[in-house]
């Protein structure tokens, strides 16, 4: 299926001085912006968004240009926000586009802001990302320099300011409402929703905020258009996508393809399949906050629909492949510490659950298990998931609850035999 | 604790890029400054910004807290910051941390006696195809091994 494919979002990755607003230029670079400004309105490049189908990238996949709809008209001004803040373990493809191609992802800001009439657009980058920072910045001085950032942008009338504003170092900040409080420079704790922050977001405007990839698609979908955009996948799930492949795999990185390849083909063809001597035991396909999934998934699409199908998430895309060597228990428990760590403590099932869970998955591995402990750890889980105010509560309980469902008697020969079945083996 | 005359203008610069009503969205951005200048967050430093940003000292303490990059104690020279998440524990992280305690003769979180050496275990860097990997003062050392991280410490000792 994707034989005829041509990459878009990384068609710059590899060209010499990519970084450059001149090689960016020399490709066709804000040709699309230039585009928009003389030829569509604001509501006409949303239709034109909206026709195309894309969903976010982020991790929810809601429709991009439905989302812009809901800025108020009558209420000003409005803002725009680049979600850089990527954390979800596993992920790596918004760091691989901004150091690759930064001006394709300011292009997409100004695009962005352009449509939700927004005269000024945060890009909202995570504190570890600094090389990817400063790459930015000298981009954006760059595309200022040639008048595509600032006042009057050319000649059009539409004014805008991009600043990059950088986290530090915080998962619970790639959460819209979380995000908005750390950029007024509180606290990242999510805020109670409704009102979403189209409606209130950052400094109680309306505000459109959305994820780098999102954003790196938009030059290219006013360029080549909507029906070009909508033929590459299926219906609802269009588009090119961009898949962070890592774990036991030969060939980790960044895979551009049409959403809803296989994940067969991704991890088997374009990954270079498991390494040397191994086996594929089981499958993270969208970042942690996923459930798990295994080989019998192994023809899934990975596009938002069919993994929801499945019984998983697209999420982030951030797939991890882990062979027969590992033991879900320790998985389960490694990724439970990561969200003990990260929570951050305004919701009481959250911050206390994430912490007995780590606390019994360790046990568990350490061979301490109680025989009461796995209808614990589904008890405890079932006392988080729905009843936090962001999905981070959901997200936690994704590794734990899908292992037990594919890798319940692991778990219980933890317990048996206490100890770990899987590094004795090994 | 004040601004350098280079790190004054800056935050000034910074200033600009909120709205006046909303000058404490320059807070992050404030104390990333303070941290380039003094590599920590002290009592003092904070309260200096508190003062620029017209908010209360404890209002700046509160937020540096809540954020994993923000220092409040000196670190050493040389910040180890080493992922511990699922895609690097895959591929060796749990052994490269042993490894570095057992060589430099701190527990995780802390610092060396001489100020040379901090290690820190991290979550998720975002550079899981170069795993095991971890962040050094700026820079990302990625596929890391015994033998390469030997030759790491041994070119900054």
């Amino acid at each position: 299926m994707t034989s005829s494919f041509e990459p878009v979002l990384t068609r710059n990755v590899g060209i010499q001085d990519s970084q450059n607003i001149d090689v960016y230029l020399s490709r066709g670079g804000y040709q699309a912006f230039r585009r928009a400004l003389s030829q569509l309105s604001p509501g006409e490049l949303i239709e034109w968004v909206e026709r195309s189908e894309l969903r976010g990238r982020g991790g929810t996949g809601f429709p991009t240009g439905v989302k812009w709809k809901f800025l108020p008209k009558d209420i000003r001004p409005h803002y725009m926000i680049c979600n850089a803040d990527e954390s979800e373990p596993g992920t790596f493809k918004d760091r691989y586009l901004m150091e690759n191609d930064p001006h394709l992802i300011i292009e997409g800001c100004l695009l962005a802001a352009y449509a939700v009439e927004a005269r000024v657009c945060y890009i909202y980058i995570r504190g570890e990302f600094r090389e990817q920072e400063q790459i930015l910045e000298r981009a954006l001085s760059e595309a200022r320099e040639c008048g595509f950032v600032g006042k009057d942008i050319e000649r059009s009338g539409f004014d805008c300011e991009l600043y990059i504003h950088r986290g530090a170092g915080s998962y619970e900040c790639g959460e819209e409402t979380a995000l908005l409080e750390s950029l007024e420079g509180k606290r990242g704790l999510p805020r109670v929703k409704p009102p979403y922050p189209a409606s209130v977001g950052l400094f109680g405007c309306p505000t459109a905020i959305n994820n780098v990839e999102t954003l790196a698609n938009l030059p290219h979908i006013v360029t080549r258009g909507a029906d070009w955009f909508r033929s590459i996948g299926s219906k609802k799930n269009t588009g090119p996508k961009l898949y962070c492949l890592s774990g036991h795999v030969r060939r980790p990185g960044v895979y551009e393809l049409p959403l809803g390849v296989p994940m067969r083909e991704l991890i088997f063809e374009h990954g270079g399949g498991i390494r040397e001597g191994h086996l594929l035991k089981a499958v993270v396909p969208g970042g942690p906050s996923v459930p798990v999934l295994t080989e019998k998934h192994l023809d899934t699409r990975m596009d938002f629909d069919s993994l929801v199908a499945a019984g998983s998430m697209l999420g982030s895309a951030g797939v991890i492949v882990m062979d027969e060597t590992t033991c879900m228990v320790w998985t389960a428990g490694r990724l439970m510490e990561f969200y003990r760590h990260e929570s951050c403590g305004k919701c009481t099932p959250c911050r206390e659950g994430t912490d007995w869970l780590a606390s019994i998955l360790g046990r568990m591995e350490k061979g301490q298990g109680r025989p009461e402990d796995i209808a614990l750890l589904s008890d405890v889980s079932d006392n988080i998931a729905g009843k936090t105010l962001c999905p981070f509560g959901d997200a936690a309980v994704a590794p734990v609850l899908s292992t037990l469902v594919h890798f319940r008697e692991e778990y219980e020969l933890h317990v048996r035999h206490q100890g770990c079945p899987v590094s004795a083996v090994h | 604790m004040t601004f350098t005359p280079g790190n004054q203008a800056r935050y000034e610069k910074i200033l600009d890029h909120y709205p006046a009503e909303h000058r404490r969205a320059a807070l992050l951005p404030a104390l990333w400054l303070v941290q380039e200048q003094e590599g920590y967050l002290s009592p003092s430093a904070m309260e200096h910004v508190a003062e620029l940003l017209e908010i209360s000292p404890v209002h700046v303490l509160e937020t540096a807290s809540y954020y994993d990059m923000f220092r409040l104690q000196p670190p050493g020279r040389h910040d180890l910051r080493l992922c511990t998440n699922l895609s690097c524990s895959l591929l060796g992280a749990p052994r490269i941390l042993d490894w570095l305690r057992e060589r430099l003769g701190i527990e995780p979180g802390e610092t060396t006696a001489d100020g040379q050496w901090s290690l820190t275990p991290v979550q998720c860097l975002g550079a899981c195809e170069r795993a095991p990997m971890m962040q050094l003062n700026d820079r990302v050392e990625g596929h890391l091994s015994e033998e390469k991280l030997m030759v790491i410490l041994s070119e900054l000792s």
